[in-house]
């Protein structure tokens, strides 16, 4: 199961959380989530899960995407990079990559709550595709426990980066008995 | 995992096993490794010490000494930093320990030949797709 993100007009009925969301250079919108094998809507991209949170207070995002048709490889070393500086640089509250398919990168979510957006001065992944500062409303986004380096490979190639591990071989529901109840995804 | 507690910035042993560790970075960050480092500097501390050394992995501060009693893991030879003895776990993904090391003396500190031994076997022990999957 995957958690899919989009950027919508009108909150979507199916969506399992929503927000909306107003930015400064553009007009606003709304931000929803679903979780689901495939692409809920056109344009829907796959998140880290642990991003999506119905409870989540409001924050303000730094919302990287590629425009429509454009992609990178997910192995391509600017994308390397960026995952190397955001594991160098200060925690944030929320971030994960965006990924379709099984190999292909289209930006990224970094989010920080309350007030102070300067702790988003510096969203290495704006080096590679367009970003767009934005306030989403509570409701949408949790709290990522903060990724562990320098682990910068995806579990399992169609997973977004953090996302940090393989589904265990050793247990039917495929979570290890010692992680029950820790790190488990809020909602997706 | 790689679990290290260390003293601090400030002592020349700890500058020099870093810097032996930060060899190993570029591999395990490929490798479904993680590295955590913790020692009793303060956060301010911890962070510029990361920084000055290009670590990408997480440094965790015990400042207020909480965990070292705790861990029964007080350097007491020390009385004037009251630091961590260091110690090197190497922890498997359900979070048992599948060997440690005590770095009091320097040379009682795994080298990174002995590091990636110990991970191989753990990620041999834990992946029924070790030996390549055959159709």
């Amino acid at each position: 199961m995957s958690c899919w993100l989009a950027v919508c007009d009108t909150t979507p009925r199916d969506a399992v959380a929503a927000a909306t969301f107003t930015a400064d250079d553009d007009a606003g919108g709304v931000l929803a989530a679903w979780d689901g094998h495939s692409a809920p809507v056109p344009g829907a991209v796959k998140v880290d899960p642990r991003c999506i949170d119905v409870n989540g207070e409001a924050a303000w995002v730094s919302l990287v995407l590629a425009a429509p048709g454009t992609w990178l490889l997910f192995d391509d070393i600017v994308v390397s990079h960026a995952i190397r500086a955001v594991l160098a640089g200060p925690p944030v509250d929320v971030v994960s990559t965006f990924v379709i398919g099984d190999d292909r990168f289209v930006g990224a979510l970094t989010a920080v709550h309350g007030d102070d957006r300067t702790r988003l001065g510096h969203d290495p992944f704006a080096a590679i595709f367009r970003a767009r500062l934005i306030r989403v409303g509570a409701g949408l986004l949790g709290r990522t426990p903060t990724p562990v380096g320098p682990m910068t490979q995806r579990y399992g190639a169609a997973n977004p980066w953090p996302w940090d591990r393989f589904p265990d071989p050793f247990t039917p529901d495929g979570v290890h008995p010692a992680r029950h109840g820790i790190g488990d995804a809020p909602l997706c | 995992m790689l679990l290290h507690f260390y003293r601090g910035w400030w002592c020349p042993k700890e500058q020099a096993y870093f810097r032996k560790l930060l060899c190993l970075q570029d591999e395990a960050e490929v490798a479904y490794t993680r590295f955590v480092s913790v020692s009793v500097d303060t956060p301010q501390e911890s962070a510029a010490f990361r920084a000055g050394l290009g670590a990408r992995w997480t440094f965790l501060s015990d400042q207020d000494r909480r965990w070292v009693h705790e861990l029964g893991l007080l350097e007491t030879t020390d009385s004037s930093h009251n630091p961590y003895v260091p110690t090197v776990f190497v922890v498997r993904p359900d979070l048992q320990i599948h060997a440690s090391f005590n770095g009091y003396w320097f040379w009682g500190r795994p080298t990174n030949e002995e590091l990636r031994q110990a991970f191989r076997e753990i990620t041999r022990s834990i992946r029924p797709d070790w030996h390549v999957p055959r159709k």
